[in-house]
């Protein structure tokens, strides 16, 4: 499993995760399943982030 | 009624991007070693009428009008998506549909959030961008400075001499 700390992500590029006790627990393109996902960890330990590109521009 | 805004201070997230097939750290091409970028990302609670999301992060965008969703989050908040009169201008010069709707962010994370802001969001009609918090209204109710040498920012509520 990935670590993640409040300030620094390793996940999979472009992709959406679901972050619990800083473990990446799941990780994919459908950001709508993501949060769904999320619904089911406790709120205060699970966040939802997006690992962006390391070299992209964005909107 | 106003609402309670706060100062912020969060350091840039470092993030190493994984290639999504093999698992293994993207490289930088001219250093071969494990790319690491920084970007300055916002915490946040995004919710909409009808429901609550879980903790979530932006990137803090000064170069975005406004605020943008990717459609995954809209159908899962169930927003309201409106078609807008004019379309949006990506980064490659393209022109691409989008929809409109309202939505409310509580800035902050691990118990020190702001009230809730209401905000208009702009939902790309294709694509899939990450969550960019651009200029309204964030950057109208702080004033943010950008520490790019500590990689960091600070965010302070505005207030009119």
């Amino acid at each position: 499993m990935n670590k993640v700390t409040m300030d620094d992500v390793t996940g999979p590029e472009g992709q959406w995760t679901v972050v619990v006790k800083g473990k990446v627990i799941a990780s994919s393109d459908d950001a709508q399943k993501m949060f769904e996902l999320a619904e089911k960890y406790p709120k205060d330990d699970t966040v939802v982030t997006r690992v962006l590109h390391p070299q992209a521009s964005f909107y | 009624m106003t609402t309670k805004l706060v100062d912020f201070q969060f350091n840039y997230r470092k993030t190493i991007a994984l290639n999504p097939t093999t698992r293994a750290p993207i490289l930088d091409a001219n250093t071969g070693k494990t790319l690491e970028v920084y970007h300055p990302i916002i915490p946040f609670v995004i919710s909409s009428e009808k429901k609550r999301g879980s903790q979530t992060e932006g990137l803090l965008d000064s170069g975005s009008d406004g605020i943008v969703i990717p459609k995954g989050l809209a159908d899962y908040l169930s927003l309201d998506l409106k078609l807008a009169d004019r379309p949006m201008m990506v980064a490659n010069g393209r022109s691409v549909e989008r929809f409109t709707s309202k939505a409310s962010l509580m800035i902050g994370r691990g118990g020190r959030y702001c009230d809730p802001i209401e905000v208009e969001v702009s939902v790309p009609a294709e694509g899939n961008p990450p969550i960019l918090i651009g200029r309204e209204p964030i950057f109208r109710l702080f004033v943010i400075t950008f520490v790019e040498a500590e990689k960091r920012f600070e965010m302070k509520p505005y207030r009119a001499n």
